[in-house]
């Protein structure tokens, strides 16, 4: 019931997405709320203790562990997304560079620096603009 | 606090593993776990909004889709990633205990708390730290036993002194017997100018033995003279500077002054100096 009526809302709340999104949107609810039942046995890498922490600072008061686990696999997901374009942009860039010195066509260690780091964070949304030294 | 970003630090690292990087750069660390932090922070501030928007306290899933919605962060794959294979669930983090006070160098045990003071403060230190036993007896300072105390002392120093100057030095005997340590005396020894101390009164006493020594020579120069009156008639082919030569050539003299002679002739017998680099020099004799 009150599902139902949070899903009407998010369809008014997702004015900025496109027509197709609003119709995901509208089921985006219920398949969460059933991925919360089977999060009882989950456990994310972030530990419960910790998300709990920084939530509660929030002003989160979460009465169910299983919300804190799903704050924190939606935390994991958003990271590892933003790592994948970063390991990407990373992949790119190696690739471009012949490099005879490397053994392998591909450079075996990935660093994630900022140059790889600042173009996937921009595709989120958050724009990074870091001096490249301290003065 | 510090404490779990440090372990979200480590959750960071444990994802961007996954993810297939090997290496990061300490500010794209920062910037990732500033990220992290931000978002839980306001996934947390968002939903509470929502969740007093709807007029309750507790928040429930559908201010989290709300939430997530509001903030444009897509969780249509959150199902496959939570089913992913590779996932990394770190170590279950155990509650550090709270690093307890040395114990190694406990002497005795803590005294519980009286009974005015609440348990949750901290315990008593070690007794030994406040509890004052004094190392030694207090003195007794009764005017009595101190009279006492120092009458006996006084007494037994006078005893125990006495007694050793009996057994080390001269001593003479009240009896006839020859047993001497019956009764032992010090040995007085006589002045030879006893009155010289009632008409010289003294401020100071010095050592008796410097007394001694200032005393002897003059009997010894007196009797000298003495003697060369008495052999005026005799050879004497002995230099002054021996003077035991003159005591043989009088061995008849049994009077007092030859006792004291020979009293000198020992005195004076220790005075030639044993040091032979102090003695005069001799001349050698002559070779033949």
């Amino acid at each position: 019931m009150k599902l139902e009526s949070e899903e009407k809302c998010t369809d008014g709340n997702t004015s900025g997405a496109t027509g197709g999104d609003q119709a995901e949107s509208k089921t985006a609810g219920q398949p969460l709320a059933e991925f919360l039942m089977q999060l009882e046995d989950y456990t994310p890498t972030i530990p419960d203790a910790v998300t709990s922490h920084y939530l509660t600072m929030a002003g989160f008061e979460a009465s169910d562990p299983r919300m804190v686990r799903l704050v924190s696999l939606a935390a994991q997901k958003f990271i590892s997304d933003i790592g994948n374009d970063a390991l990407q942009h990373c992949k790119a860039r190696s690739s471009a560079l012949p490099n005879k010195s490397s053994k392998t066509s591909k450079d075996k260690k990935y660093t994630l620096t900022m140059e790889d780091l600042a173009p996937a964070l921009n595709e989120y949304g958050i724009t990074v603009k870091k001096p490249p030294y301290f003065v | 606090m510090a404490e779990h970003r440090t372990v979200l630090g480590v959750c960071l690292g444990a994802l961007l593993t996954e993810a297939g990087f090997d290496a990061v750069d300490n500010i794209a660390y920062e910037t990732m776990l500033e990220v992290l932090t931000s978002f839980m922070i306001s996934t947390g501030n968002t939903a509470r909004n929502y969740c007093e928007l709807a007029g309750r306290v507790q928040p429930v899933v559908g201010d989290l889709v709300m939430t997530y919605a509001d903030l444009g962060i897509d969780l249509r794959g959150i199902e496959r990633y939570a089913r992913r294979q590779q996932r990394l669930v770190l170590p279950a983090l155990g509650v550090g205990s709270a690093p307890r006070p040395i114990t190694i160098l406990q002497a005795g045990s803590k005294l519980p708390h009286p009974s005015h003071i609440p348990e949750h403060l901290p315990a008593f230190p070690d007794p030994h730290a406040y509890i004052r036993t004094p190392t030694h007896k207090q003195p007794v300072t009764e005017y009595e036993a101190l009279r006492e105390k120092a009458a006996a002392q006084k007494r037994d120093i006078e005893r125990a002194l006495t007694k050793f100057v009996a057994k080390t030095g001269d001593t003479q005997s009240l009896f006839t017997t020859d047993d001497v340590n019956i009764f032992p005396l010090v040995a007085c020894k006589p002045h030879p100018q006893p009155f010289l101390d009632a008409l010289m009164p003294k401020d100071q006493v010095f050592d008796e033995e410097d007394e001694d020594l200032e005393l002897q020579p003059p009997p010894k120069r007196v009797k000298r003279g003495l003697d060369l009156s008495q052999n005026t008639d005799k050879d004497s082919d002995a230099d002054d500077s021996t003077p035991p030569s003159s005591p043989p050539e009088c061995p008849d003299s049994q009077s007092e002054v030859g006792k004291e002679i020979l009293q000198a002739e020992k005195i004076s017998s220790e005075d030639p100096i044993d040091n032979p680099y102090l003695q005069a020099v001799k001349k050698p004799h002559k070779y033949i």
